[in-house]
């Protein structure tokens, strides 16, 4: 449900970063999501296209892109792809790992028809 | 056909907030944890007992939000401490904002340490910063010992968990030990404790621990 404060804080942003006239000129937003951030991608997508219906970001399409976890072994120094739940290095089989990505939550860019 | 790169945090806004109460709460000396768990756990139990074991020692505040109803702040008041509950009307989590709005409410600037319960939800509060000095996770062993497994990302990001209900162990299919090797696998610096508020049974070393943490 924190999808929809999510939604919002995208379209804030968006509003805040690009002149009110030039709303409509906006084809993408591209944002990215990691995979231990807890959200659920479909939610924020309903969310998103439900607050945009009839304003001047009607036609916007929000794309997400999913980044991996990854951690990083303090012991090996090795960066690995590891389960969600259990953190342990596949390399090294050390438990102290500190997050590499995976948590990311942000609007990498916006995609503006210039016509 | 133009791209605008952005690389903006989603949540920024409320991230600032949260460094700004850190801030507040620094500049008068208040230590504060914020504590997430599923609904019914027995977050509010704790914070009670927690508050007739330290009473004396420390003064206390709480910050308490719920989606309806002021019934755990009601219960709060009896004990003669600052709180102020933050209703989110449905709201899964609480924001930096809503804690900052809170703490102004409160008469919270003499207070040693300041406790935030949040909504019960594993999901959603877990990616919100309030501003907490830590994140404290409470699980009571009627959930069943593989939440950890479940909600991952929680207990990675909390310091401490609490195993609450243990009184309970009898009667479910549930243990501390496995229960705590599954939190371990997600966070192998997770600080246990193991408590019941019915029996008192393990409350003195978890209130001793947290008064410790304010002298530090």
């Amino acid at each position: 449900m924190h999808e929809l404060s999510l939604a919002k804080e995208i379209i804030s942003h968006v509003e805040r970063i690009i002149p009110v006239d030039d709303l409509p000129k906006i084809q993408t937003i591209k944002i990215h999501v990691g995979e231990f951030s807890n959200i659920m991608p479909d939610s924020l997508l309903f969310a998103f296209n439900s607050l945009i219906e009839g304003t001047k970001l009607n036609n916007v399409r929000l794309e997400l892109e999913i980044v991996a976890l990854k951690v990083k072994c303090n012991t090996c120094q090795e960066v690995h792809s590891i389960k969600m739940n259990n953190f342990v290095c596949p390399n090294c089989n050390s438990n102290n790992l500190q997050l590499f990505s995976g948590s990311e939550l942000f609007i990498e860019s916006i995609q503006m028809n210039d016509d | 056909m133009s791209v605008l790169k952005i690389e903006k945090k989603i949540l920024e806004k409320n991230d600032q907030i949260a460094e700004r109460n850190r801030g507040i709460f620094l500049s008068h000396n208040i230590f504060t944890m914020n504590m997430l768990s599923s609904p019914g756990s027995g977050k509010t139990s704790l914070i009670e007992k927690t508050i007739l074991k330290l009473d004396e020692q420390i003064k206390i505040g709480v910050i308490e939000g719920d989606p309806q109803t002021d019934l755990d702040a009601q219960r709060l008041n009896s004990l003669a401490i600052p709180v102020v509950q933050i209703i989110t009307n449905g709201g899964c989590h609480l924001e930096a904002n809503l804690v900052n709005d809170a703490f102004s409410k409160g008469n919270f600037t003499n207070v040693d340490l300041l406790i935030i319960e949040n909504v019960g939800n594993l999901v959603c509060p877990a990616g919100f910063d309030l501003g907490e000095n830590f994140k404290i996770v409470v699980v009571s062993v009627t959930e069943g010992d593989d939440k950890p497994l479940k909600y991952p990302v929680v207990f990675r990001n909390s310091s401490v968990m609490i195993i609450n209900k243990i009184d309970l162990l009898p009667f479910v299919n549930s243990s501390i030990d496995q229960l705590s090797k599954n939190a371990l696998k997600i966070n192998p610096s997770l600080k246990i404790f193991a408590t019941s508020c019915y029996t008192g049974e393990g409350l003195d070393l978890w209130c001793e621990w947290l008064k410790n943490q304010l002298n530090r």
